[in-house]
């Protein structure tokens, strides 16, 4: 299958477990840690959804990616508490680029979640570049809980 | 300070000396009793490693791998032990939010399968950073996949994260506003030079919500 670009003014969706979301000493959540856009040592690219794939309002891409998302997982669950954090792909490539990363993000169908996507060539080890991605590129994040609610 | 200067680990740094009337203790502006509570956590690590060691680990046959459940329970009972033996030392109730912090990070509901559980040598240089700090405020907790403890502060123009390591280092992501200049900065250190690397930063932004203690 042909690779395909996801075009520069959509967005990606991923998921940051509640140990990766920044919050204060009483939990209030402040952010998304840089530590949700490193690679797990497995991974070779940055999983992710991408949001116009599934039309709809920004709602119901939402809920989507996150029933996608839990379903392929091995558990078969997200924790409620867990965020979907959303990324312009440009802003994205943009501030790698000045980071010196050429990064590329593609649509990479998996089984059972055909909006899948990839951040792949993200620097690892460029922290500065991760803590920058979390704090001035995501739009927002939403809180999985209720999206997965019926 | 940027990544290039990150210096990662390759062998385990050997852990500081706070003992006596030493000059490097004192040259980082370390009190007796700030020496005295790291020296305690050094203490608390040394035994409970002997007790690790002294622990059979042969594997039964048809035992099986501790489940995730189980693997989370003795993080957070290893977690909670280490803090009661420093516990004497520390303020009520942070030690009531700083267990109430790690049940939230280690509860099995919201665990990633794919994540290891919190290590202990994580934890001991977390708790020496927060002995030498003393911060008013205290920091967010969260979790890297490898499994060490990440401390954050997070005010509107300015953030800290510190990523804990085994052997008393500090992974340390800033960047902050000042005077209408964005600065980042990105580097290893040792939990001795926690303060004096911060100091360029006005570290009591985070430290102490607004006063100058640490100033």
């Amino acid at each position: 299958m042909a690779i395909t670009n996801i075009p520069d003014e959509d967005h990606v969706l991923r998921l940051v477990s509640w140990q990766r979301v920044r919050k204060d000493e009483d939990d209030n959540v402040t952010g998304i840690l840089g530590e949700a856009f490193r690679r797990k040592p497995d991974e070779d690219a940055l999983s992710v959804n991408w949001q116009e794939r599934v039309t709809g309002a920004l709602i119901d891409q939402l809920r989507a990616a996150a029933r996608l998302i839990r379903d392929t997982q091995e558990s078969k669950k997200i924790g409620a508490k867990s965020r979907l954090a959303r990324l312009q792909v440009k802003a994205t490539k943009e501030i790698a680029k000045k980071r010196g990363a050429k990064i590329r993000i593609v649509h990479e169908p998996v089984d059972g979640n055909e909006p899948h996507a990839a951040i792949r060539q993200l620097p690892d080890d460029d922290l500065e570049l991760l803590e920058m991605i979390a704090s001035e590129v995501v739009v927002d994040h939403h809180q999985c809980g209720p999206l997965l609610q019926p | 300070m940027t990544t290039n200067a990150l210096l990662r680990p390759t062998t385990k740094t050997p852990k500081f000396d706070w003992g006596g009337s030493s000059d490097l203790a004192i040259s980082y502006g370390a009190s007796a009793e700030t020496r005295q509570l790291i020296n305690q956590v050094n203490a608390v690590e040394s035994s409970r490693s002997t007790a690790d060691a002294a622990t059979p680990t042969a594997v039964l046959p048809g035992s099986t791998k501790k489940s995730t459940e189980e693997m989370l329970f003795d993080s957070l009972v290893e977690a909670k032990v280490y803090t009661s033996l420093v516990a004497m030392r520390m303020d009520k109730e942070w030690r009531k939010k700083l267990y109430r912090q790690l049940d939230s990070l280690l509860d099995i509901d919201e665990w990633d399968g794919e994540d290891e559980p919190l290590h202990k040598e994580s934890f001991a240089t977390f708790l020496k950073s927060m002995f030498l700090i003393m911060p008013k405020r205290r920091p967010g907790l969260g979790l890297s996949h490898g499994g060490n403890l990440i401390g954050m502060w997070t005010e509107p123009d300015s953030l800290l994260t510190m990523e804990f390591l085994a052997g008393d280092l500090v992974r340390l992501v800033l960047s902050r506003n000042q005077n209408g200049i964005r600065e980042r900065a990105a580097l290893d250190t040792e939990v001795v030079r926690l303060l004096d690397v911060l100091k360029p930063y006005s570290p009591e932004t985070w430290f102490n919500n607004g006063d100058n203690k640490h100033s």
